[in-house]
């Protein structure tokens, strides 16, 4: 089963999992579903003589994995029977409204804090119980994060790598490279004379210092508006690239339209799960976007009497096409256009915001644009 | 690590004016004890003060055990103050938070708090008694005999960063400034009714050696027995309050 990668429905609990072994073998151990009773026959084989939390049990490629986690607050659930994957390279959006339960997902899987019921696994580790070995694989920014206000840029990141157990000319080399990806080059100023950009930069720039090959970003762009929230949503596409990030949110932003999946929890439930492609192949509305030279009416009587087109809507000296055969449609509109000696100035197939696909998937309470 | 989270402990003490309010405040207490007792012994005979009346003998004697006094008593408040304030100060703001991400060495963390609070309190403690000093000697003249002065402000010391501990555990473990304080008192006072070493600790067994650094009792290094109990018991405490913080509970 080398090789398998996760297909079809978003859900994991159909998924096949996989036991890597100390030597890295890896084998197909059963599906989610039988997982309790694998676990409960720890000791065996492959796992003799580790403990639980070390054993690395999730799907294959999924560096962020949780099966049935829960969380309560005092008898108050603040998460149920989170099902989750995150895979490897993957931005991944946990999009919801405030009180959603984001937060506390991504304490959980940072090792801040434990969960009630259920299992969580960050690249096949247990994040509370294998906490300090995840430390340096882990780049986690909570929500709102607090700086020690009265020390300099450069001096606050050379602190927490000294922490994280860098040191001497590696950190000065790493605290040069990290503000340069962050785009801060404000290295002698005081924490407290930073703008709040210039925060949300230092928050990432703590995030990436010991180059963790997994973020876990906790509403990176919360206190950014404007331009400046475009600045770090391009900064974070590019940040992306050789790790796998998680970040919550709860708007629907540039950011939120490149990621690759995209998980949607209200009040502590999942309520989906999907890859942003499959989501875009499910609800997306098919409809073109055709501008040309002239628009007769020879033409529109032509048009609205083929059996791909659905509707035609003049629009701003454009004419939408709302079609039910996307494919079929642009096979046969170039030549339709051609018979009838007319320039065509522009044809795209629009893409749709996502939050209009997400209202379409029946979320429309959730979305908050 | 631990010479990290020390190195920025001491900065923080520096730029936050910390260290020159603690050490303002004890110099302007050692200055006005010996000139008040010098110039105003009155204030001290009065009734509002009739454990010091007691013990008093000679004015400048008198200076010195309430200069002991106040460090025992007052230094206790601050360290209480100082201990919970900076622990659950930093973790409710969340600043404790990036720092835990990057380490799970909470009881480094804790030992380089202590470590440099307990250094600047040897500051304070040094330069308050040097002045102190040298104005008892300007004004009587007098000055203290140094062996038992020397040991009574050494357990002191002691006494005051075992509790220094004690408020940074309370902290760390419930992390609300109010119920840490409580707790913190609240753990102190048994102190008075145990028997030794444990009940040396106490401060009015500290009362005792400020009375004989006073009146130049001799005293032996025995006495610091329970001062060297004090810092393996601040270390374990600290150990404990490590744990406690960078293992999350159940109901955070």
């Amino acid at each position: 089963m080398l090789g398998y990668k996760p297909q079809g429905p978003p859900l994991c609990s159909a998924r096949l999992l996989h036991l890597s072994s100390a030597s890295g073998r890896i084998r197909r151990i059963g599906t989610a579903d039988e997982l309790p009773i694998i676990i409960k026959k720890g000791g065996r084989g492959v796992n003799r003589g580790k403990s639980r939390y070390n054993r690395k049990v999730t799907p294959l490629e999924s560096v962020v994995y949780t099966r049935r986690l829960a969380k309560s607050f005092r008898g108050k659930k603040a998460l149920e029977d989170i099902d989750m994957v995150v895979e490897e390279g993957e931005l991944a959006c946990l999009y919801g409204p405030p009180e959603a339960g984001k937060s506390t997902l991504l304490r959980i899987l940072a090792g801040e804090a434990r969960p009630s019921e259920g299992e969580a696994s960050v690249l096949g580790k247990d994040p509370f119980r294998a906490r300090s070995s995840l430390l340096r694989q882990v780049g986690y920014l909570p929500a709102h994060p607090a700086f020690y206000d009265w020390m300099r840029v450069g001096g606050y990141l050379a602190f927490l790598g000294r922490v994280g157990s860098l040191g001497g000319s590696r950190l000065a080399k790493r605290i040069d490279e990290v503000l340069e990806q962050v785009g801060l080059n404000e290295e002698r100023t005081r924490v407290s004379d930073l703008s709040e950009e210039g925060r949300c930069r230092l928050g990432l720039a703590q995030a990436l210092l010991l180059d963790p090959p997994v973020l876990l970003l906790d509403d990176p762009l919360a206190s950014c508006a404007g331009e400046s929230r475009s600045r770090l949503e391009r900064l974070l596409l590019f940040l992306r690239e050789k790790r796998t990030v998680l970040f919550g949110s709860d708007a629907l932003g540039l950011l939120e339209e490149q990621c690759d999946s995209l998980a949607m929890l209200d009040r502590g439930k999942l309520l989906l799960q999907e890859k942003l492609g499959a989501l875009r192949q499910r609800y997306q509305e098919p409809a073109m976007s055709l501008g040309l030279s002239d628009c007769p009416a020879a033409f529109l009587t032509a048009l609205q009497a083929e059996p791909w087109l659905e509707e035609v809507i003049p629009q701003e000296g454009l004419l939408r096409l709302r079609v039910r055969d996307l494919e079929q449609a642009a096979f046969s509109l170039p030549p339709l256009i051609s018979s009838h000696r007319l320039a065509l100035r522009h044809l795209f197939v629009e893409k749709q915001p996502l939050a209009a696909l997400l209202a379409r998937a029946g979320k429309e309470s959730v979305v908050r644009a | 690590m631990l010479n990290a989270f020390w190195r920025k402990e001491w900065q923080e003490i520096l730029r936050e004016g910390t260290a020159w309010a603690l050490g303002g405040l004890f110099l302007v207490l050692a200055a006005i004890v010996p000139v008040s007792f010098r110039y105003l012994p009155e204030l001290w005979l009065v009734e509002l003060f009739p454990s010091v009346s007691l013990f008093l003998r000679t004015q400048e004697e008198g200076a010195s055990i309430v200069f002991l006094w106040i460090w025992a008593v007052l230094g206790s408040l601050v360290m209480i103050l100082w201990g919970i304030g900076s622990i659950a100060y930093e973790w409710r703001s969340g600043q404790l938070r990036l720092v835990l991400a990057k380490s799970s060495a909470g009881g480094g963390l804790l030992l380089g708090k202590w470590l440099a609070d307990c250094f600047l309190l040897l500051l304070v403690m040094g330069a308050s008694f040097i002045l102190f000093n040298q104005l008892c000697r300007w004004l009587f003249p007098y000055s203290l005999a140094w062996r038992p002065t020397f040991l009574a402000l050494l357990l002191l010391a002691l006494y005051l960063a075992f509790t220094l501990a004690l408020a940074i555990f309370w902290g760390a473990w419930l992390r609300r400034p109010g119920w840490s304080a409580l707790l913190t008192v609240a753990s102190l006072l048994p102190q008075f009714f145990l028997p030794l070493p444990f009940g040396t600790l106490a401060p009015a067994m500290l009362i005792n050696l400020s009375q004989a650094a006073a009146f130049s009792q001799p005293l032996s290094w025995a006495e610091l027995l329970p001062g060297a109990c004090a810092v393996v018991a601040s270390l374990l405490l600290l150990l404990l309050a490590g744990l406690f913080l960078s293992r999350p509970r159940w109901n955070r």
